[in-house]
């Protein structure tokens, strides 16, 4: 198998992390609602990019295998939560900043009311979700998820029906 | 509201974060990544730690029934303490095994939750057959120890060795009730419904 990144070196990491920035802010923002976990989870994700990224092989793009290591940190992190605080910190602060001063979710009313539908989900619809919003292909969400792509195409159409009356209640 | 508005604001929200997010750079410069632990590694050292204390206390059971060789019944006790000693080294090995099989990060989410919530369900059932043995572990252990520490044969006060045994074992059941009752079954539960969800999740 080939590995593409048998050595990372920071600089690569970095530039990795500034062109996949978006993916990850979102993982950590739908999946922790409070501001401490997020940071947490994110440098967990961060951690475990770090630490898989020379198992990468190139078979997928690599954003896609990026959401799979997010996801998976994402959803083992949920679980693990009473452990949170034995998890030493590596880096005090998030490492995200956001220029605009209100941060955009709220911002949106659409994307607030979004966030708050994506919230009424389980943990697997909720990437499901986010993987469609992003325009993954179905091809690419069936191989992040592990389910087939029919699958994804009738989950799809069921949360879309499910986010319609959700709208359209408020 | 229609589909197409949602997606066109979904779009626009990333556009804006595309624009207005950044990442501290110097921050993930100046990070030790390869020193942090991430959060799968702390039920993999609880694993060794079990391990390497199952091994010391065989290595101290042996011992002590060396140095009381001349006694069968000492000798025979110590043997069975450590015959079951091996027992939970054995366990601990399946489970730093099994827990070392799961690639955690980068497997389909689906397939990594379901390997990861059998492993769960295994590991409950493990601890439930530990829970259940550990009072034929002491049982063997108490005369040891009792003739180490204190001098008293516990073979020659059967009274007393009944007593200090029905002490212990009804404490160790009681504890045993309580995780089980507590812990055991909330978690062993809360697997089971992780396996069920997942496998509605499967279905179309």
């Amino acid at each position: 198998m080939n590995k593409i990144y048998s050595k990372v070196d920071k600089e690569k990491f970095i530039s990795i992390i500034r062109e996949n920035q978006r993916l990850i802010y979102k993982v950590c923002y739908t999946y922790c609602k409070n501001g401490e976990d997020r940071k947490d989870l994110e440098q967990e994700i961060l951690v475990q990019l770090w630490k898989s990224l020379p198992r990468f092989d190139g078979r997928v793009k690599l954003s896609t295998w990026l959401y799979k290591v997010a996801l998976n940190t994402a959803f083992l992190f949920h679980r693990n939560e009473s452990k949170h605080n034995e998890h030493k910190a590596i880096i005090d602060e998030s490492v995200f900043q956001i220029a605009d001063s209100n941060p955009i979710p709220e911002k949106e009313e659409v994307i607030a009311k979004l966030y708050r539908f994506i919230e009424t989900l389980n943990e697997l619809d909720k990437a499901l979700m986010m993987l469609y919003l992003d325009k993954n292909k179905h091809k690419d969400i069936a191989d992040i998820l592990g389910i087939t792509q029919t699958n994804v195409a009738t989950k799809i159409g069921r949360i879309k029906g499910r986010m319609k009356e959700y709208f359209e209640k408020l | 509201m229609e589909m197409n508005e949602i997606t066109n604001a979904w779009d626009q929200y990333n556009n804006s974060l595309d624009k207005n997010l950044s990442i501290d750079e110097d921050k993930l410069r100046l990070a030790d990544l390869d020193k942090a632990k991430d959060q799968m590694e702390y039920p993999l050292a609880s694993e060794m730690v079990e391990l390497i204390g199952g091994l010391l206390v065989i290595a101290a059971v042996l011992l002590i029934s060396l140095v009381l060789i001349d006694d069968p019944k000492y000798f025979l006790f110590g043997l069975i303490t450590v015959t079951i000693g091996a027992v939970y080294v054995g366990l601990s090995l399946i489970k730093i095994r099994l827990l070392k099989r799961v690639n955690y990060y980068d497997t389909p989410i689906v397939k990594l939750q379901r390997e990861l919530a059998y492993t769960r369900r295994r590991f409950l059932k493990f601890r439930a057959f530990e829970r259940l043995l550990f009072p034929l572990y002491l049982l063997p252990m108490l005369p040891l120890t009792s003739k180490l520490v204190s001098g008293i044969d516990l073979f020659t006060q059967i009274p007393l060795f009944a007593m200090k045994f029905a002490g212990v074992l009804g404490v160790v059941y009681l504890i045993i009730f309580f995780i089980h009752k507590h812990l055991y079954d909330k978690r062993f539960r809360a697997v089971e419904n992780i396996i069920t969800r997942l496998k509605e999740f499967e279905k179309e």
